[in-house]
């Protein structure tokens, strides 16, 4: 559970700037006082100040779809900060949350291999973390970058496939990144002259297509 | 570029009112320091380093758009 302090010269004033650290509205705030001023109009003047603890109430409060929302929000600001014309729409595809980044058309937001659209994904996965447990998974493209890499290496696994049909061998992907490899492996599944496996250390391996008797 | 920074990494810590950020800009290439909380630091860096060096991909990005590069320090 997040909880903060917060500091103002009265308690109301302390619970808006708790709403405000927590993105939350005032119902959804459980609030504790840790130390009020004992009250009467001189503590007003004698500037000392009322301490709150705030957490977020009843998580479930906040629904999954106003979380996507924040998140949203939480995107966009980082996208404008780049590209001021970028903006962020929420859909939703194969039953999975979709934030599409539209950017200048310039593939500012996907990078070389997709690396920038794959650090914005992981930033955003660590921000829903920290704040917005209870979001749903979501994902980040944009540009439908994913979808051209996924038709890409649905693509290569077929091409692979069928060179290793006429081969009677093994042949290997170049070093995939484990969401990838696991598309090459899905592809293949259905396929049951072939065998698939992933071979190498770390993060990085190569997925080996090759004909189940050998 | 320093509200950039300063916006996400606000949004990973616990305590982002401890958030620290200073830019010395050179003529091509600028220098970004980041500070935050003790407590926060693993959460700005990461296991293996992950969320530093996405926050670094994300300012190369950025910085692209400028014509210029970005080196993120984190500052203990």
């Amino acid at each position: 559970m997040q909880s903060i302090e917060t500091e103002a010269k009265t308690v109301e004033e302390a619970i808006v700037k708790a709403c405000a650290q927590l993105n939350t509205t005032k119902d959804n705030l459980r609030v504790e006082i840790l130390e009020s001023s004992t009250g009467g109009i001189l503590s007003f003047f004698s500037g000392k100040k009322v301490r709150i603890k705030a957490s977020l109430a009843n998580s479930s409060v906040q629904t999954g779809q106003d979380a996507i929302n924040s998140l949203k929000e939480t995107l966009e600001t980082i996208v404008k900060k780049i590209c001021p014309e970028a903006s962020v729409d929420i859909s939703t595809e194969h039953g999975e949350t979709v934030l599409n980044i539209i950017g200048d058309g310039s593939g500012i937001f996907i990078g070389k291999n997709g690396q920038t659209l794959q650090a914005f994904q992981y930033i955003l996965g660590k921000i829903k973390m920290n704040k917005f447990r209870n979001a749903p998974h979501i994902v980040v493209d944009s540009e439908s970058y994913r979808s051209r890499h996924i038709d890409s290496l649905t693509s290569l696994a077929k091409r692979l496939s069928s060179k290793a049909k006429k081969k009677k061998g093994a042949v290997a992907t170049e070093p995939l990144s484990p969401s990838d490899r696991r598309i090459i492996h899905m592809t293949l599944k259905k396929d049951k002259e072939l065998t698939t496996w992933s071979k190498g250390h770390g993060n990085i391996k190569k997925v080996i297509i090759a004909p189940k008797n050998s | 570029m320093k509200e950039l920074t300063k916006y996400i990494a606000e949004s990973l810590v616990d305590h982002p009112d401890l958030v620290k950020v200073e830019e010395v800009e050179g003529e091509r290439t600028s220098v970004i320091e980041l500070s935050v909380a003790k407590e926060d630091i693993g959460k700005i860096i990461g296991k293996q380093g992950k969320t530093a060096s996405a926050i670094r991909t994300i300012l190369n990005a950025a910085s692209m758009k400028l014509k210029k590069r970005t080196i993120l320090e984190i500052i203990d």
